[in-house]
């Protein structure tokens, strides 16, 4: 019970000699806390201020005087008020534990150089204390002098031409500023050589799920993709005054003819959620990449800054890159051009496909003989007469007023085109499929109508070998996988199947064919347009131009004869 | 002149019409490659200008021209018209709104369409490349016999089997085009309204099952024919059609060049990648300046 | 040369057998013809002959086939290809190439000659057949007459001892008829070669063979010399075949013999029946209102610098059947054209039941020289009653009888015969009453049976009031369903009277390139006024009492 009751007394005493209030004082104050202790002149720097209060018996309220020399200039915060070299402030200690801290700029402008000193008076009910501050004032050498000099004159001319009559250069404005800007560097703040400068490549986020997939990654981490810097940006700094502050950085992309600012960059995201502003976060709204950075006093200083992207909205294009850096009522801007190209993964997979469809076509070659000795003359004659027909009924109506309809009905001139090179292939390859239920069919179908198109038209295109190609390998395993050419007879049902099948190969071929369009022919498409090509064009027409084959071809199939 | 007329080679000996089948396959495969290897808009100009004077070396009719010239500006206009719509590059100036975003369901998918200034001049540049690769397969198609380049593709080892297939499918391009027009003329004929009689395109469905049909007996027939006269005996002719020593040398120059320009734009890819080589310094600027 | 053993043939895909222990032989230089309606099994002799029943499919075969005592079944279908050369019905359909000479060089070219003797023999061939210097020639612009003889030729290039034609005529006008047999009997008489023709058309064929076969239901019935054969067809219609004018007026005037042969049939009448040949009035037609008008018509394609219709002036009555003949490019097709709106009217006046054509389009049915091609619906049924809202079930059945097609009224219509499918095409067109019927050349390829069906559906559709306009080379429909004949040439009307005034008239028939009938030879050496009809030649001579055939 003794010991117990020692315990409590000791613990009691502890406190008593804890309780209380720590002051921490510094000016000139940088955020590495390895200032010099020095201040030039001319220089704006801040004076921290922090107030630790702890099991104090209740909240006490204190005021805050901080006296500097003659010369020096005070500027008012949000808790200091400021007259000439004096500021006063009051804070709350809080009872329990707190920090109350504040940051006071002072401009230093006196004249008397050397070792001084600054004042902090505290006074409150119960704590009261005062410190004084050793710092050396001295002046700034000569080149400094001139570089600040010059610097004034070109950022008044450039900023306020307006303001010509004002000739008074406001020191305040002048007392640090952006030397450059350089984009992109990598996280040591490297410019790689053999990257072109001025060009931000963005990855290729469309496939981001599928690679996380097949990699094993499970879902697409957006939140992680988002976070994570797209590049760095290397800011040189120049602060010929030797300033010590806290400056806010940002940087947006700026429309070079509307001068507007334009989404793309963002800031990383506080959360690891979708919010209603997308997987960026909140910050995605301002269109920016912000950061906090620090001048430490030092005459030049550099900083690493991560850029990050909206992946789902920048635009490839030339812009202006406008990059912003203010604190206490200064602003510094500088504008760089800044190319952004993303790098097609899709489109670049599309063709990698295309090339292998290719090879393995090369590869078949040779068994385009069995078939037609499987299906005889009469079998290769009809084929060749389907596609005559093919050719007549659509490549060459699409040749010749393709384009046209396209002029005119624009994204949805497919709808009408599709007509033929969905529904009408379609039936042609199905019941052509029906009569001679063998592989290789439609190989040959596509390949004599490729010819034709090449004979007649000239058209012997690398671009048409390769869509020729992919439909091909794509609809010869796709009616091997469904089991069509092993299957006894073809019901109905069966056929729904198959032609949902086609659709959905179609779909494919379709997409295919259209990144292959953007990657050859470097033309644009939007994701939804090439969403409703695939599925009108692609599942649509081509399931019910397999349906009505089938039904055309059952017919045919009486025709026939032996 | 006819339709028909148009698409068969002229009757003019010219240049071109001299030229040897693999000759001009070759020059139009190999073009074709060049033009998607190009980006740079003026080169691709030149090229199209190119295809066009060649068109002038041949002396291509008047009537051709016309043809040309409004397949061309089909081709460009379209061209033109989606990447009007579609251009994804800034700076991007919307000239009209098709959709507004804010136009209800189709504006939520489309995130609104509007046509870009920017995109029409792009549409323009880029539609040269199909452009061109048209403007010299006319002139190839308006310039040979379907024969000769038949001759070139039996001479590079296609199957005669296939080479039938494709005579037959050339032969009945007319056969079928005219019973097209029959069928739809009987459907004019069996309409019971007065439009119907006029109308073609509410036709078109129906067409399919007569000209099958009609294909199918036809493959009989023929098939019969042709078998007895040794269909399946035919193999890969070993001498057809020799391609001329000077055509040929010509060839082998073009498809060095055209290998050495993608050759080029591969290298000047793969520098963009990462992989850069201090010594092809000077194939990396000539490619940025023209290719 | 060929020599068929009891050779009989089913198809996997059937149960029956489709040849019955066949029984023919042909030797070396000889000529037959070889006849039986569609669906007989000649189609598929054929096949076997050629050795091709094997493509696509094996059947089942007994007895066997030689030729020049070689089985056909060790040899492949190519070599058989050299020794037996074979025509089909269309030209059309069997030419592949773009120019005359690929097409004639095709065969040799498969067996691996070099190009210098191909092109000699190409050369040679194509003047057999009198295409000489058309080597370079597009096949597109080979006229019909000038493609079956191609066709021949690409065939005659192996030198092939054995030449097979199968329904080779069946498309031609009498003219081009009579230039492609001239050609094949110079080819047998000077080149040696065998020939074994199929075909119906038994009536303009008869003179260039000795010896007929005919064949029924996958037998040879009949095998012997071309006059025994009129005897042995006496009541056997079943068999679809077209006999001479000649035979059919020896059959209805109840003759003791039947022949083809003009003095012969002539002798016999003189012997057998009693002639009056000044006793008959002219017949009056009935001539019905005015349906339509042409006045001042005139034509002339855009191209053209000359008009194709030249001041045409006609009428067509109501419950008339108006006949159009005349040359191939006379004109006909673009007046039909006219009459059926395709074409519009641009000098002159064309009017039905007193208003513009354009304005009447809906009154007339015009079925096309392709009635295949007419085709659209999948089954009968829908067919007739395509776009016809007023066509009613009861209708359906009335005119599914009409058509003997009521077992096919659920059928795909394109896999019907070919007799069948003009049937559905002529059926649907009446089937929505039109005030006038226009025809091009619907007889083209039918056979007898399927003839006789279309004539008595043309004249039940006229006794209803119905006007037809026919376009037909075939004399002998016109003067058994015409009521009036106009001839057009070169755009103009040569003649427009009724029909037995002017199928009469042979110096107009020959104007219009037009074979004139039998029975004007007959009835001239009978010395009555021209007969061009069985009926007409009835008027002037009593049947015989004693004869006994019918």
């Amino acid at each position: 019970m003794k010991i117990m009751t020692l315990l409590l007394l000791l613990i009691s005493y502890v406190q008593i000699c804890f309780a209380g209030v720590k002051l921490e004082a510094v000016y000139p104050y940088s955020l590495d806390k390895k200032g010099e202790q020095v201040v030039y002149e001319g220089s704006t720097m801040p004076f921290y201020l922090n107030l630790t209060s702890f099991d104090l018996p209740e909240d006490e309220p204190v005021s805050v005087k901080v006296t500097f020399p003659e010369g020096f200039a005070c500027m008012s915060g949000t808790n200091f008020q400021a007259t000439g070299n004096v500021a006063a402030a009051k804070f709350l200690l809080n009872k329990n534990f707190a920090h109350s801290f504040d940051l006071l700029y002072v401009e230093a402008n006196g004249k008397t150089f050397g070792s001084r000193e600054a004042l902090v008076e505290i006074t409150g009910p119960t704590y009261s204390e005062k410190r004084t501050i050793n710092f050396t004032y001295v002046e700034p050498d000569e080149k400094q002098k001139a570089l600040v000099q010059k610097e004034k004159i070109q950022q008044q001319a450039s900023a306020s031409s307006k303001k010509k009559a004002k000739r008074k250069i406001d020191n305040k404005r002048f007392n640090w500023y952006i030397q450059s800007v350089t984009i992109p560097v990598d996280n040591q703040g490297l410019k790689n050589d053999k990257e072109e400068a001025g060009v931000l490549y963005v990855r290729d986020t469309s496939l981001e799920s599928f690679r996380n997939r097949m990699t094993g990654g499970g879902a697409t981490n957006w939140s992680a993709v988002f976070n994570h810097p797209a590049c760095h940006l290397l800011l040189d700094m120049r602060n010929p005054q030797r300033d010590i502050r806290v400056l806010k950085f940002k940087a947006e992309l700026i429309n070079k003819q509307t001068g507007e600012n334009v989404p793309g960059l963002i800031t990383a995201g506080k959360t690891n959620s979708e919010s209603e502003n997308g997987w960026a976060g909140e910050m995605s709204k301002d269109n920016e990449s912000t950061a906090l950075i620090s001048l430490d006093g030092k005459k030049s200083q550099t900083f690493i800054l991560p850029i990050y992207v909206d992946y789902f909205t920048i635009l490839e294009g030339d812009y202006t890159l406008r990059v912003t850096v203010e604190g206490n009522g200064q602003k510094k801007i500088q504008e760089n051009p800044l190319t952004i190209s993303k790098r097609h993964s899709l489109g670049l997979l599309a063709v990698a496909f295309s090339f292998l469809c290719l090879l393995i076509v090369f590869v078949c070659a040779y068994k385009i003989k069995d078939t037609i000795y499987q299906i005889g003359a009469k079998g290769a004659i009809t084929v060749a007469l389907f596609a005559t027909i093919a050719f007549g009924g659509i490549t060459l109506p699409t040749t010749i007023i393709g384009d046209f309809i396209h002029a005119l009905l624009g994204p949805f001139s497919g709808l009408v085109t599709g007509l033929l090179s969905g529904i009408f292939q379609y039936l042609l390859i199905v019941s052509l499929l029906v009569l001679y239920r063998k592989p290789g069919v439609v190989s040959l179908l596509f390949f004599v109508k490729f010819m034709l198109n090449g004979v007649m038209f000239g058209h012997f295109t690398p671009l048409g070998m390769l869509s020729l190609s992919v439909s091909v390998v794509a609809l010869e395993v796709v009616l091997y996988s469904v089991g069509f050419f092993k299957k006894k007879t073809l019901s109905k049902n069966y056929m729904l199947l198959v032609a949902l099948a086609l659709g959905l190969c179609d779909a494919l071929t379709t997409f295919v064919n259209l990144e292959q369009m953007m990657f050859f022919y470097r033309l644009f498409y939007a994701d939804w347009y090439i969403s409703l090509y695939m599925l009108v064009n692609g599942l649509l027409y081509s399931s019910i131009g397999a349906l009505l084959g089938f039904k055309t071809g059952n017919k045919l199939k009486q025709v026939m004869g032996e | 002149m006819s339709v028909r007329q148009l698409w068969e080679g002229s009757d003019e000996d010219n240049f071109v019409r001299t030229l040897s089948g693999s000759t001009k396959l070759s020059c139009l495969f190999l073009f074709s490659i060049l033009m998607i290897t190009v980006d740079n808009p003026r080169t691709l100009f030149i090229l199209f200008s190119l295809t066009l004077i060649s068109h002038v070396v041949a002396k291509t009719s008047i009537y051709k021209w016309q043809a040309l010239a409004v397949l061309l500006i089909l081709s460009l206009w379209g061209s033109m018209f989606s990447q009007a719509l579609f251009y994804a590059q800034t700076p991007r100036t919307p000239l009209f709104v098709l959709i507004s975003p804010t136009a209800g369901l189709l504006g939520q998918i489309t995130d609104g369409l509007y046509i870009y200034r920017e995109g029409i001049l792009y549409g323009a540049v880029q539609g040269l490349r199909s452009a061109s690769m048209m403007t010299l397969g006319l002139l190839i198609c308006w310039n040979s016999d379907p024969r000769q380049l038949l001759n070139a593709l039996l001479a590079w080892k296609l199957s005669p089997q296939v080479a039938f297939m494709l005579v037959t499918a050339i032969r009945f391009l007319p056969v079928l085009a005219s019973e097209t027009g029959e069928v739809i003329t009987a459907l004019q004929l069996r309409s019971n309204s007065q439009s119907g009689r006029t109308a073609v395109l509410r036709h078109l469905p129906y067409i399919a099952k007569p000209l099958l049909a009609r294909c199918l007996r036809r493959a009989q027939t023929l098939a019969l024919s042709v078998v007895s006269r040794g269909f399946f005996l035919a193999t890969a002719s070993k001498n057809r059609g020799l391609w001329p020593r000077r055509e040929l040398f010509a060839c082998i120059c073009f498809t060095a060049f055209v290998v050495a320009i993608v050759g080029s734009k591969f290298i000047y890819l793969l520098s963009e990648q990462g992989l850069y080589f201090g010594f092809f310094r000077y194939v990396y600027d000539w490619t940025k300046l023209y290719l | 040369m060929l020599k068929i053993n009891n050779f009989s043939y089913r198809y996997q895909s059937r149960k029956e057998f489709t040849l019955h222990a066949i029984n023919l032989e042909l030797a070396s230089g000889e000529m037959l013809l070889l006849a039986g309606r569609s669906g007989c099994g000649k189609s598929t002799l054929i096949k076997s002959i050629s050795g091709l029943t094997n493509d696509g499919e094996v059947g089942e075969k007994l007895g066997e086939i030689f030729l020049d005592d070689v089985k056909i079944s060790s040899l492949s279908p190519e070599k058989i290809g050299v020794l037996v050369g074979t025509v089909y019905q269309s030209p059309d359909d069997q030419l592949f190439a773009m120019t005359v000479g690929d097409e004639v060089g095709f065969a040799l070219e498969n067996q691996g000659y070099d190009e210098a003797y191909i092109k000699d023999q190409v050369k040679q061939t194509l003047a057999l057949v009198g295409l000489a210097g058309f080597e370079e020639y597009s096949i597109h612009k080979l006229s019909g007459g000038q493609r079956q003889r191609l066709a021949l030729a690409a065939v005659l290039i192996t030198k092939p001892s054995l030449l097979i034609l199968d329904e080779p005529v069946s498309q031609m006008n009498p003219q081009g008829v009579v230039s492609f047999m001239e050609l094949l009997r110079q080819l047998n008489e000077r080149e040696g070669i065998s020939i074994l023709m199929v075909e119906h058309r038994v009536n303009e064929l008869h003179t260039y063979f000795k010896r007929l076969a005919i064949m029924s239901e996958g037998r040879i019935i009949y095998d012997g010399a071309m006059e025994d054969a009129w005897q042995f067809l006496t009541g056997k219609t079943f068999l679809g075949l077209r006999e001479p004018e000649n035979v059919k007026l020896c059959r209805a005037l109840n003759l003791t013999k039947l022949s083809s042969e003009t003095e012969a049939v002539a002798r016999s009448i003189q012997n057998e029946c009693v002639l009056h040949p000044f006793e008959q009035n002219e017949a009056t037609a009935c001539v019905g209102q005015p349906l339509a008008v042409v006045k001042d018509l005139t034509f002339i394609y855009p191209a053209a610098t000359e008009p194709t219709l030249k001041n045409l002036n006609f009428t067509i009555n109501e419950g008339e059947i108006l006949a159009l003949m005349g040359f191939n490019g006379a004109g006909k097709s673009t007046l039909l054209n006219l009459f059926g709106g395709l074409t519009k009217v641009q000098k002159g006046r064309l009017e039905l039941e007193g208003s513009h054509i354009a304005k009447a389009l809906g009154k007339v049915g015009y079925l096309r020289q392709e009635p295949d091609l007419m085709l659209l619906a999948d089954t009968v049924r829908e067919e007739l009653a395509w776009k016809n809202k007023a066509f009613s079930e009861a209708n359906l059945q009335e005119f599914l009888q009409l058509l003997h097609l009521k077992e096919y009224a659920n059928d795909f219509p394109l896999a019907l015969s070919k007799g069948q499918r003009l049937r559905v095409v002529l059926g649907a067109m009446l089937a929505k009453s039109p005030r006038l019927l226009l025809l091009d050349e619907p007889t083209t390829g039918q056979d007898e049976a399927s003839l006789h069906s279309i004539k008595k559906l043309l004249r039940n559709y006229k006794n209803n009031g119905g006007s037809v306009f026919i376009c037909t080379h075939d004399v002998e429909l016109a003067s058994e369903i015409a009521d009036r004949v106009l001839l057009l040439n070169n755009g103009e009307v040569l003649a427009l009277d009724r029909t037995e005034k002017i199928l009469a008239n042979s110096d107009l028939l020959v104007q219009s390139g037009l074979v004139g009938s039998k029975l004007l030879d007959v009835s001239a050496r009978l010395g009555l006024k021209a007969c061009s009809t069985i009926e007409e030649v009835k008027k002037y001579v009593s049947p015989s009492t004693v004869g006994g055939q019918r």
